[in-house]
């Protein structure tokens, strides 16, 4: 009777911590996937940021060589061509 | 919206190390002491569960086989080798959430508060298995799983206190409140500790008293008292084993805190 009850205290002690270790590791598991998920979405993002600030500057630098053309004065025909445009 | 306790300074260094700008790196031991756990760290680790795993496995043979059987109670006498290390190491794991609560209420260092919930949880678990092999123990030696012993009653008591421990933090949240709470709570919970032990000398008990009384002469065979400290330093090496995983996955998921709330800002 004695020995019933001393093995199923070891019995009980190795399964319920090799449990308990199995647990942990898959607790691990899945909070490391969820690090490795928002640090990918985190990159995406400032990816994202990345190329929409390119293309703001982009547009930015359009828009001041549109105005800059706008504003320097029409050849009237006929006129002498000046220098610069020449060139 | 939830307050997310500040990162410390040097705890998530494989997450911000590359984030943090040179000038405010410091140079020093610190940085040594960091590099060398980086990439020594995985070895001590394997090697630390090599070492558990073959002193479990002595545990097992210096119980079953070493120990000379005892001549009242018989075979089942054995469960004391488990039983004692584990009740042990549970105090240990208790006494370390309170320093480790005080250490945080005075520095505010997260990784305090992350160390005082690996501790809880390991304590926890050490304390359920202490309960269980207690009680096969009594249905073999006294013919009842349960009696309302002191010792019985205010170990019960001590695991319910760490187990609520365990709910509210998960209930709270990882919150700058909810840690400071959590170390009070810690600390006021480590009181019950002294008591449990005492509760064989305070009160007519049934549960055996100390065999090896602190600063006394064990009351036991030689045989006996090496095979019980061949287990209690298997039980540490297990214990540290699993409070460096437990601790890692406390950091892990304040890491995931971290990230959830920088996508939220975002």
């Amino acid at each position: 009777m004695g020995n019933m009850f001393l093995i199923a205290s070891y019995a009980v002690l190795w399964v319920g911590l090799l449990v308990y270790i199995g647990w942990v590791a898959l607790r691990m598991r899945g909070v490391q996937g969820e690090v490795e998920t928002m640090r990918d979405l985190i990159a995406e993002r400032e990816r994202q940021a990345e190329a929409r600030a390119t293309k703001l500057a982009q547009s930015a630098k359009l828009t001041a060589q549109t105005a800059s053309a706008a504003k320097t004065p029409k050849r009237q025909p006929g006129a002498p061509v000046a220098k610069a445009q020449r060139r | 919206m939830k307050t997310v306790t500040r990162a410390p300074s040097g705890a998530l260094e494989r997450d911000t190390a590359r984030a943090r700008p040179a000038e405010q790196t410091r140079p020093g031991w610190r940085t040594g002491l960091a590099g060398a756990m980086k990439r020594y760290g995985p070895y001590a680790e394997a090697a630390l569960g090599a070492v558990t795993a073959i002193g479990m496995l002595l545990t097992i043979w210096a119980a079953l086989v070493y120990a000379p059987t005892d001549l009242i109670e018989g075979p089942v006498q054995r469960i004391f080798y488990i039983h004692v290390p584990m009740a042990w190491l549970a105090y240990l794991a208790f006494f370390l959430v309170a320093a480790a609560s005080v250490m945080y209420l005075i520095t505010r260092d997260d990784r305090w508060d992350w160390f005082a919930r690996a501790n809880a949880e390991i304590g926890a678990v050490f304390t359920t298995f202490v309960l269980i092999t207690g009680s096969l123990w009594g249905k073999s030696f006294w013919g009842a799983w349960w009696v309302w012993d002191a010792r019985l009653t205010t170990t019960l008591i001590l695991w319910f206190i760490y187990v609520v421990y365990l709910v509210v933090r998960s209930f709270w949240g990882r919150t700058a409140q909810g840690a400071r709470n959590a170390a009070v709570y810690g600390i006021l919970a480590f009181f019950v500790v002294p008591i449990n032990y005492e509760a064989v000398t305070w009160w007519r008990t049934l549960h055996p008293s100390e065999v090896l009384p602190l600063g006394g002469t064990p009351q036991l065979p030689p045989a006996m008292v090496i095979a019980l400290l061949l287990s209690l330093g298997a039980f540490t090496l297990l214990f540290a084993f699993l409070l460096l995983q437990v601790y890692r996955l406390e950091r892990a998921q304040a890491t995931v805190e971290r990230l959830r709330a920088q996508l939220e800002e975002e």
